[in-house]
């Protein structure tokens, strides 16, 4: 009887290690583990941007900065996403994204950055992910156009804990008016939704142009203008909840050539 | 469920089936390497019994916390190495609530030793297979790390148990002259190993010496390492008043008058060990919720 017993549980071991890739999953629960607050030192780096005769300064710069060590926290050594932007001279943004989930997942949510917290000044803000890179751990994962203009749920090739986006972000700059001429003021927030609100993010906005980085979501009026370093390369001071992981950029458009 | 409240209730979960595997693993290492004809000695079956039940609960209530109170799907919670293992646990478990009564049916030699030293191993390695030894790099010396830490933490917290249920009592036991020495020799070889292990578990999986020292990981370690460190002083008077209570037993006249004081305060001195055991198993929860992605 016992040896009976024994002998089954065995064989449903065998066969679960044999079926359990095909278990259901969520793509949100992934992120609902407890997040694993260390410090180790990230050992991935960013691909380079996408190569476009039209923004190669920017390409090599975004490049540069991604060949540099990545900051430890959300999206590298904790459970979170980081995003990072670099500002084009079309007014639009060069945007990477890590996501790391603490245990593997199998598929992922990305939708349009929405912009409500931004204030009224967006809100006729149409955002647009172009030229969309979706990297699953080593695996490249097809987004249907290279665009994101809606809710989209994509299939992993396999289940993995570590994921990178790169894409352009458009539809998301206002100028400033009245300001100095050439003065904007950018809208970003992740792309990537379905995880829980809590889900913490960090962001980094670099580039030669960029001035300053405002969070919306932070109550103290005093403390909305919320970037830390000196620019070229700015960040956000707080981790930010996914749920309000909107940031306003502003930064100087260059002159038409 | 909070996340909060699902994470206390894990973790608790977790030393539960730590504690389990203490008392279930020690007890038949104890039995098979220190006391053969410890059978005898109802204690460490009811320890043995215990540690099977808090194991059984543990492995199945893990995966159902999450399942009913986390709105987890089962692909999200088990991966295929973990939950085959967590089933290969739960058929040893079967076989030793099975097969105890044939393994303390006579002395723990021969095949009954080979049989729950077989236990042993395979409850020990469907721990390693669930822990953060797996994947990363130097995953073959964190394995290797991890399986010996994990063998020599129930061959001395579960001696020591085992020692405490048959000591604490007062009891007369003929052999007691020798199963201390006995259990000495286990309980410094774990300690070397529980060591000599526990760095290169941990610098492996920090990533260098100032990953570890800069990171929460480091800081529950050193805490547990402190802790690790009173319980080495505690264990030593522990062993001096087994030392003196064998001696006593051995060579007091049989109508002398009995002299509880030194199994009292050895009761003291064992309790407060066990207490300190206690927490370091809940410090190792703790060390598993917060080491470092692999």
């Amino acid at each position: 009887m016992g040896a009976v017993f024994v002998a089954a549980l065995c064989v449903l071991a065998v066969t679960f290690y044999r079926d359990a890739p095909e278990l259901p999953r969520s793509a949100r629960a992934n992120a609902d583990a407890p997040p694993s607050l260390t410090s180790q030192v990230p050992t991935a780096q960013a691909p380079s941007a996408s190569p476009s005769p039209t923004r190669s300064s920017t390409a090599n710069r975004t490049t540069t900065s991604t060949k540099a060590k990545l900051p430890k926290g959300p999206g590298t050594t904790q459970p979170g996403i980081l995003l990072m932007a670099s500002p084009l001279p079309d007014g639009s943004f060069d945007v990477a994204e890590i996501v790391l989930f603490s245990t593997p997942t199998s598929a992922l949510r990305v939708a349009p950055p929405r912009l409500a917290h931004a204030g009224s000044r967006f809100s006729r803000a149409k955002p647009v992910a172009s030229q969309v890179q979706v990297s699953a751990g080593d695996q490249p994962v097809l987004v249907p156009g290279g665009r994101v203009k809606q809710q989209l749920d994509l299939a992993l090739s396999a289940p993995t804990k570590r994921i990178e986006l790169r894409y352009h972000l458009s539809g998301v700059t206002v100028r400033s008016v009245p300001s100095r001429a050439g003065r904007a003021l950018t809208a970003i927030s992740p792309l990537v939704d379905g995880v829980p609100k809590a889900f913490p993010v960090a962001m980094l906005v670099s580039g030669s142009t960029v001035l300053n980085i405002e969070c919306p979501i932070v109550k103290r009026v005093l403390d909305q203008a919320c970037s830390s370093g000196r620019p070229p390369n700015l960040r956000v001071r707080h981790k930010l909840p996914r749920s309000g992981a909107v940031i306003v950029v502003q930064f100087d458009l260059p002159r038409p050539q | 469920m909070k996340q909060d409240l699902l994470d206390l209730a894990l973790g608790a979960n977790r030393v539960l089936t730590y504690a389990g595997y203490v008392l279930l693993a020690g007890t038949l290492t104890f039995l098979s390497v220190v006391w053969p004809d410890g059978r005898r000695n109802r204690r460490l079956v009811v320890l043995a019994v215990a540690g099977i039940a808090a194991m059984i609960i543990g492995t199945v209530a893990g995966p159902a916390i999450q399942l009913v109170f986390g709105g987890k799907l089962l692909g999200d919670i088990v991966s295929p190495l973990g939950g085959a293992a967590q089933l290969v646990r739960l058929a040893a478990l079967v076989a030793a609530v099975f097969f105890l009564p044939d393994i303390i049916n006579g002395s723990v030699v021969g095949w009954r030793r080979a049989f729950a030293l077989t236990l042993v191993i395979v409850i020990a390695g469907t721990m390693v297979a669930q822990s953060n030894a797996i994947g990363g790099h130097w995953e073959i010396a964190k394995i290797t790390a991890t399986g010996l830490h994990v063998l020599a933490t129930c061959a001395w917290l579960g001696g020591l148990v085992a020692l405490a249920a048959v000591l604490i009592p007062g009891d007369k036991v003929q052999e007691l002259d020798q199963l201390i020495p006995r259990f000495s020799r286990v309980a410094q070889l774990s300690v070397i190993t529980l060591v000599v292990t526990g760095t290169v578990h941990a610098l492996a999986v920090a990533g260098g010496l100032s990953e570890l020292a800069s990171s929460r990981y480091g800081l529950v370690l050193m805490i547990k390492v402190s802790i690790f460190s009173l319980m080495l002083l505690m264990g030593n008077h522990g062993r001096k008043y087994a030392i003196r209570a064998a001696f006593r037993q051995l060579h007091q006249p049989p109508d002398a008058p009995a002299r509880s004081g030194g199994i009292s305060a050895l009761a003291v001195a064992m309790g407060a060990e066990l207490s300190i055991a206690f927490v370091i198993l809940s410090t190792t929860a703790l060390l598993v919720m917060v080491a470092p992605e692999p």
